[in-house]
């Protein structure tokens, strides 16, 4: 067990690595740097930039800027944000949990509605309940997110009074308040992802339905119930994990959105402004973080599956 | 003209061929009523959009001095405007037709170029197998563990906000899916015995991948286009209202929503029209996508 954690965890180095390359390199291409921005107010005379640009170290060849970049990646340290005059790591580190909380939450959420949602879609197949939930999907499906978002702000001001809040607030420090926050925001990222997984659990459920161990539970008078969750259920979640894993990197680029749209102040909407800034260490360091967290909740997922099906074993 | 006259004489219909367009239709209908429905309303849509010049008598990036007037709104000088205008004066109905063009543009141009450029990246390391398949799988790995959306920021910040970049920039997106699933299905292929014979006729590789593997694979093809146009056009919307798509006076239904919040009070029609549009079309097609699949994967029918 311990040995394939070990194992996966050196196999999503690499991966990383070239991911924050391709962006490094992608990013180098673009006229304009963050020297532009920085004396964007004037009265940079074109000397000074190019003073600025030796010391920051941009008008070294792109290998050597590259392997500075490799090198302090490596030793954990993402680079320097000269927009924000800190060091990417710190900046990361005051925004991740914004972003990871809110991300997490709208897993959790969509897992939370689609098997309820996909269950009874499948056991009263054909029903009024099977046809409303999957009108309930299509339209999850088709709405986009952030408009959706939008949408929610405008309803919870008129109706309830509320107001995006100013200040984020820890979920570990307050998580009544936290939760205020970020609500209407993880109905806006997950939805999408619970009708995904909900049709697939739908799906899924159906074919488990039809085998021939169901059947034996049900004769041998085992309550519905049981045989439902107990015996359906578990067979059919394994997919539906898979996808979740999978699926967190949709999620993520959906928080990038409802971040921005409901003034989270997390990675996404960090990303946006350093895009906008030119500030390239910074983009880089997020993409990169970005990518552990999706590869770290793969992971995790591939993990559950010894929990919902005991005969698999990891070796 | 006798050219032209060859040329009429080729395209008359096969026979048999219209009617079995007909059938095919029919049969369409009869099995799948709703993804008619929903075809009937993209084809009023793209027509609305291809012919917006046509249907209002506005342009759609001029202003026409009626800032923010509600719905039914009569013009100033000539006209209705029927959704009123937006901040500056121009006629939203009009940019909602003529932004809808950009999102169904990159809708059904972005899939296409994406899982063409996956398709044949997966067919290709599944044909020849060994460190070929090795790098290409590594890559589509590394374009699948960046968020899709992340990515397409750092590309259309890269080379710039138009139409062509941000199409790249969604194909990029979904290029790594295609090529995985298109690699799974050549594997299977590969060991069909024509692509054995066609090997032991001394066919090149390259016209084995292209006149065999890659038409036999056309149904996967299809049906990953199909379910992917709803997530392009959505991918767009977000990107333009975030300000890194499509960049204004272009109008694109995610760019008209960028500041229309801010006048829902007065103005809800802002917010409502250009999002409405979106999830209308993304519905439709995906209905349509579902009853492709379900025609085209047998193996699904019924599943879903």
């Amino acid at each position: 067990m311990w040995k394939y954690i070990i194992r996966r965890l050196i196999l999503i180095i690499p991966t990383v690595f070239l991911a924050g390359t391709l962006v490094f390199f992608m990013l180098r291409v673009l006229p304009g740097d963050i020297v532009s921005t920085l004396t964007s107010e004037g009265g940079a005379t074109n000397e000074s930039k190019e003073k600025l640009r030796e010391e920051l170290g941009l008008n070294d060849p792109i290998v050597v800027q590259y392997s500075k970049w490799l090198w302090g990646t490596l030793n954990g340290n993402l680079g320097y944000s000269h927009y924000q005059d800190r060091f990417v790591t710190q900046i990361v580190k005051d925004k991740i949990e914004a972003t990871l909380t809110l991300a997490i939450f709208a897993m959790v959420f969509s897992l939370a509605i689609a098997f309820p949602m996909g269950i009874i879609s499948a056991v009263k197949r054909g029903s009024w309940w099977d046809q409303g939930i999957r009108i309930f999907t299509a339209l999850s499906l088709a709405v986009p997110s952030f408009w959706l978002g939008i949408l929610l702000i405008i309803f919870a001001s008129r109706v309830f009074n509320w107001s995006k809040p100013v200040i984020y607030t820890s979920f570990f420090a307050d998580p009544g308040s936290n939760m205020a926050q970020l609500f209407l925001p993880i109905i806006a990222t997950g939805i999408t992802s619970a009708a995904i997984l909900s049709r697939l659990v739908r799906s899924m459920m159906l074919e488990v339905l039809r085998e021939d161990y169901v059947r034996t539970a049900r004769a041998k008078g085992l309550r519905e119930f049981i045989v439902i969750l107990r015996h359906s259920l578990r067979n059919a979640s394994i997919p539906v994990l898979t996808m979740a894993g999978y699926h967190f990197g949709a999620i993520l680029s959906g928080v990038v959105v409802i971040e921005n749209v409901f003034s989270i102040p997390g990675l996404g909407q960090q990303i946006l402004v350093s895009i906008f800034a030119r500030d390239y260490d910074m983009v880089v360091g997020i993409v990169v973080v970005l990518t552990v967290i999706l590869a770290a909740w793969i992971l995790i997922i591939d993990l559950l599956y010894s929990v919902v099906d005991p005969r698999i074993r990891y070796s | 003209m006798s050219q032209v006259g060859i040329g009429i004489t080729t395209a008359t219909p096969v026979p048999g061929l219209p009617q079995r367009t007909m059938t095919f239709i029919s049969r369409f209908w009869r099995r799948h009523p709703s993804a008619s429905v929903a075809v009937v309303i993209l084809s009023i849509v793209v027509i609305g959009t291809i012919f917006a010049g046509v249907i209002s008598p506005f342009e759609p990036n001029k202003a026409y001095g009626v800032r923010l007037g509600g719905l039914l709104e009569p013009g100033k000088t000539f006209g209705i405007h029927l959704l009123g205008t937006d901040t500056l004066g121009r006629d939203l109905f009009t940019r909602i037709l003529v932004g809808g063009r950009v999102s169904i543009t990159v809708g059904l141009i972005a899939p296409t170029v994406g899982i063409t450029i996956g398709a044949l990246a997966g067919i290709t390391g599944a044909y020849f197998g060994g460190l070929t398949d090795l790098i290409i799988q590594r890559l589509t790995d590394t374009l699948m563990a960046i968020p899709g959306l992340v990515m397409a920021m750092a590309i259309t910040i890269s080379l710039g906000f138009n139409l062509w970049v941000v199409i790249l920039a969604i194909a990029v997106g979904i290029a790594p899916y295609a090529s995985r699933l298109l690699r799974s299905h050549a594997l299977v292929l590969r060991s069909m015995q024509y692509i054995e014979a066609g090997r032991a006729i001394g066919a090149t590789n390259q016209r084995i991948i292209l006149r065999h593997l890659v038409p036999n694979s056309w149904a996967p093809w299809i049906v990953m286009l199909a379910v992917n146009v709803g997530n392009a056009i959505v991918i767009e919307a977000s990107l333009s209202y975030l300000g890194i798509g499509i960049a204004p006076p272009t109008s694109s239904w995610g760019n008209l929503l960028i500041r229309a919040a801010s006048y829902f009070t007065d103005n809800p029609h802002l917010v409502y029209a250009p999002g409405l549009m979106i999830t209308i079309v993304v519905l439709c097609s995906n209905i349509f996508g579902d009853a492709l699949r379900d025609m085209l994967d047998p193996r699904l029918r019924g599943a879903d």
